[in-house]
């Protein structure tokens, strides 16, 4: 019944939303601002540049809002339009190219059984190029495939797969890296 | 290669984590999105503004197109005005009052009878240059009236029209005297042609009457010639609905 409800609610705050309505706009913004800032923050290392694309990203969800079906996740949607504004935002204002290189090999971790802080997964994170981050985060955070990361990115799936592998491996390194780093100190 | 423990801890992690942003995050959100709604407002009233005056061209489109139409009507009535036409007569017989005295001196040779005559052949042919040079000067005056057309005073129309025919009589003398020369030759041939005119006739005022209404019928056609489009439309509508009348009122009788 809570969840009924939780939906019904969430239905209503969009429909006044939609007509403008600037109270039920702040609602479903403190909602979801702050879990959205996290998801710009993956792509984006600056906070501050994130939380600006985090702004316009919730202004493109308000403007287009009347389009919002209440069929799938509302989350989801907003997420949606978070990622695809950080991807724009990078693929503009840093120019990323990527190689187009089809030749990759399986990485495959070795068994880490430590446990990470989330501070040392970001910055873990941020320390891979950009197109290796927007590939890693799109397949191993948000659970894309590699055609939607094709399509989302203008590339192959090749260079898609090849981009992943050579994430993998460059976190592996840093992993151990941090590992190694973290065990000295110890 | 799946995605193994390490993926799943950071996809776990970083899913949970939530990030506050600033305070003045909401601010600029609000701003941006009131400035939004004022643009949308304001496209909204651009598209006002823009169908408002359409339809203020449209209207004053009508409005001059509807002005052609009329203006057309009253010329019409100015040129068969019977009222203007008999103003024009007198003011004619007047100035051929006038000419006679003029014309005395210069003819001295002839007779006083045949001046009078002549008086009177000047004054028939003088009526053809005054009725012509009138047109003209209706012409004219219609087309200073163009841009000052008010459909509604036709009486004024009649007034200026008449002003303007005064006008053009009281030049008329000044014309008549460069042109004596040549009136004088043909006024010989004239004469014989009204003599014989007047005594079938002795009321010569009978004749101008006929001739005044011969040249207004000829405008009249003159002005069928250059018929509007509306009137055509109209014209033939008319006639077409007369036909159909016809054939119906043929097959009822059938």
């Amino acid at each position: 019944m809570k969840v009924i409800n939780l939906h019904q609610e969430e239905k209503e705050l969009i429909e006044l939303a939609v007509e403008n309505n600037r109270h039920a706009q702040q609602k479903i913004y403190s909602k979801h601002a702050s879990k959205m800032l996290s998801v710009c923050r993956q792509y984006i290392k600056d906070v501050h540049q994130a939380e600006d694309i985090m702004i316009t990203s919730f202004m493109k969800v308000f403007t287009n809002l009347k389009n919002f079906k209440q069929e799938g996740s509302f989350e989801g949607w907003i997420r949606r339009i978070m990622i695809n504004e950080c991807i724009s935002f990078i693929r503009v204002q840093k120019k990323v190219a990527f190689i187009e290189d089809e030749n990759y090999f399986e990485e495959s971790y070795n068994n880490i059984e430590s446990q990470f802080s989330v501070e040392d997964i970001q910055s873990l994170i941020d320390i891979l190029p950009d197109g290796y981050k927007m590939v890693f985060n799109l397949y191993a955070i948000e659970g894309f495939k590699h055609q939607e990361i094709a399509e989302l990115l203008g590339i192959s799936e090749g260079t898609s797969k090849s981009q992943l592998s050579h994430a993998r491996k460059m976190l592996q390194n840093n992993i151990n890296k941090l590992k190694n780093y973290s065990n000295g100190t110890q | 290669m799946e995605r193994n423990n390490i993926e799943k801890q950071i996809r776990e992690k970083l899913n949970s984590r939530a990030i506050q942003p600033s305070s003045q995050a909401w601010d600029r959100l609000d701003a941006m999105l009131t400035i939004a709604e004022e643009k949308k407002t304001k496209r909204s009233f651009g598209w006002l503004y823009i169908a408002a005056t359409f339809l203020v061209f449209v209207s004053v489109g009508m409005y001059f197109y509807n002005q052609d139409g009329t203006k057309i009507n009253t010329t019409e009535v100015v040129v068969g005005n019977k009222n203007s036409t008999d103003a024009v007569k007198q003011n004619t017989n007047v100035v051929a009052e006038n000419e006679i005295e003029n014309t005395i001196p210069n003819s001295e040779k002839q007779s006083t009878e045949q001046t009078i005559n002549t008086s009177t052949s000047l004054a028939t042919n003088h009526k053809s240059i005054t009725t012509q040079t009138t047109r003209g000067r209706v012409e004219r005056s219609e087309a200073n009236q163009k841009t000052t057309v008010n459909p509604n005073i036709n009486r004024e129309k009649e007034i200026e029209f008449q002003n303007n025919s005064d006008v053009a009589l009281k030049n008329l003398p000044k014309i008549e005297t460069t042109k004596e020369v040549m009136i004088s030759n043909s006024i010989k041939e004239n004469q014989n042609v009204v003599a014989a005119v007047e005594e079938r006739n002795p009321k010569s005022n009978n004749i101008s009457k006929v001739k005044v209404n011969a040249n207004s019928l000829l405008s009249e056609v003159d002005g069928e010639l250059e018929l509007t489009f509306r009137e055509k439309v109209f014209k033939t509508v008319n006639k077409n609905y007369k036909e159909v009348k016809v054939a119906l009122a043929n097959r009822n009788l059938n």
